[in-house]
């Protein structure tokens, strides 16, 4: 059993060493060591390259993708952003506008109950104008004219102020002029005759004055 | 943020508009109404006024003061319905450069 063993492992050395067939299978392994080399030596670079190449390669056309990502959603950002202030402005603004008209309102119904009672107060005006006043009772006319006062008296407890008189200047913010005298008394520009009296607030005009004014040189 | 006014400008009266809120809505002048005059006028002072005080002073300044223009914008002076028209209005019109019509006052 040694001896064959033994013989059998010269043989079994021999058939590595010397054997043509082991020694075409040992260069088949040589050469495929040499493959494996080769490729160990070049392949896995050139793999390693094409693989970087291609992480590369990847990796752009994932950045190009980021980029535009990003590119859409700062416009996407810019248009919600100014989409957002917009509505913020319109926000502010329609709270102002709420307040600014209920301000408003509150004055246009104060100067509607005006603009109804002006009226009665020019109706009073042209009968104190007329000659007739002069010729009725004299206790009656006062009495009337204190009414008149009173009205008058309750519009400037609420703001209105009454104007228009004669020698003022004219202002075509206060005054519309329905006529110009060149033969009336007084100063070029300024008023000679009331035809109806204006009534303002502290910042508004609520009906300018109707008068005849010297004509302007 | 810039808002856009829209003008209607008219023949006798003007507004002007913006949109609050998704709506339009007029816009009132310094004298508190939703309206104002179509008028323009150069005050016997120098003073430049426009709307409602310039049609209040109108009587006492007719040539300076202008309405109806749009009864002139866009049209050439020898036009037959201008010609017309600019009989009617107080204020001076004269032929402009281009054939149009320009105010007298224009260069004021």
């Amino acid at each position: 059993m040694d001896f064959f063993s033994r013989s059998l492992n010269l043989e079994a050395s021999s058939y590595l060493w010397y054997n043509p067939a082991a020694m075409g299978d040992d260069t088949q392994n040589e050469r495929a060591a040499d493959d494996v080399n080769f490729e160990s030596e070049e392949d896995p670079s050139r793999l390693e390259d094409e693989a970087e190449l291609g992480d590369i390669g990847v990796a752009k056309a994932k950045l190009k993708k980021l980029r535009e990502e990003l590119e859409k959603c700062k416009k996407e950002r810019a248009e919600y952003l100014d989409g957002w202030q917009r509505c913020k402005a319109d926000s502010i603004n329609a709270r102002k506008d709420t307040e600014a008209r209920a301000t408003r309102l509150s004055e246009a119904l104060r100067e509607e109950l005006v603009h109804d009672t002006i009226p009665a107060l020019d109706s009073f005006d042209m009968a104190a104008g007329s000659d007739e006043w002069t010729h009725v009772d004299e206790n009656w006319r006062d009495g009337m004219e204190n009414v008149r006062n009173l009205l008058l008296e309750a519009l400037r407890r609420h703001g209105i102020a009454r104007y228009g008189k004669i020698g003022d200047r004219y202002d075509s913010a206060l005054h519309e002029v329905l006529a110009e005298l060149d033969d009336a008394p007084g100063e070029s520009g300024s008023i000679v005759r009331v035809l109806r009296h204006g009534y303002k607030t502290a910042d508004r005009v609520l009906r300018p004055a109707h008068v005849f004014v010297k004509k302007l040189l | 943020m810039s808002k856009i006014l829209g003008i209607d400008l008219g023949t006798t009266n003007s507004a002007m508009a913006i949109v609050r809120g998704g709506e339009p809505a007029i816009i009132e002048n310094a004298e508190g109404a939703r309206t104002t005059p179509s008028v323009v006028a150069i005050s016997k002072t120098g003073e430049r006024l426009v709307g409602l005080l310039a049609k209040r002073q109108s009587v006492t300044n007719p040539k300076n003061t202008v309405y109806q223009i749009k009864r002139f914008i866009g049209h050439s002076f020898d036009e037959p319905g201008v010609e017309k028209d600019r009989k009617m209005v107080p204020f001076e019109t004269q032929k402009s450069a281009n054939g149009g019509i320009e105010d007298g006052s224009a260069s004021r």
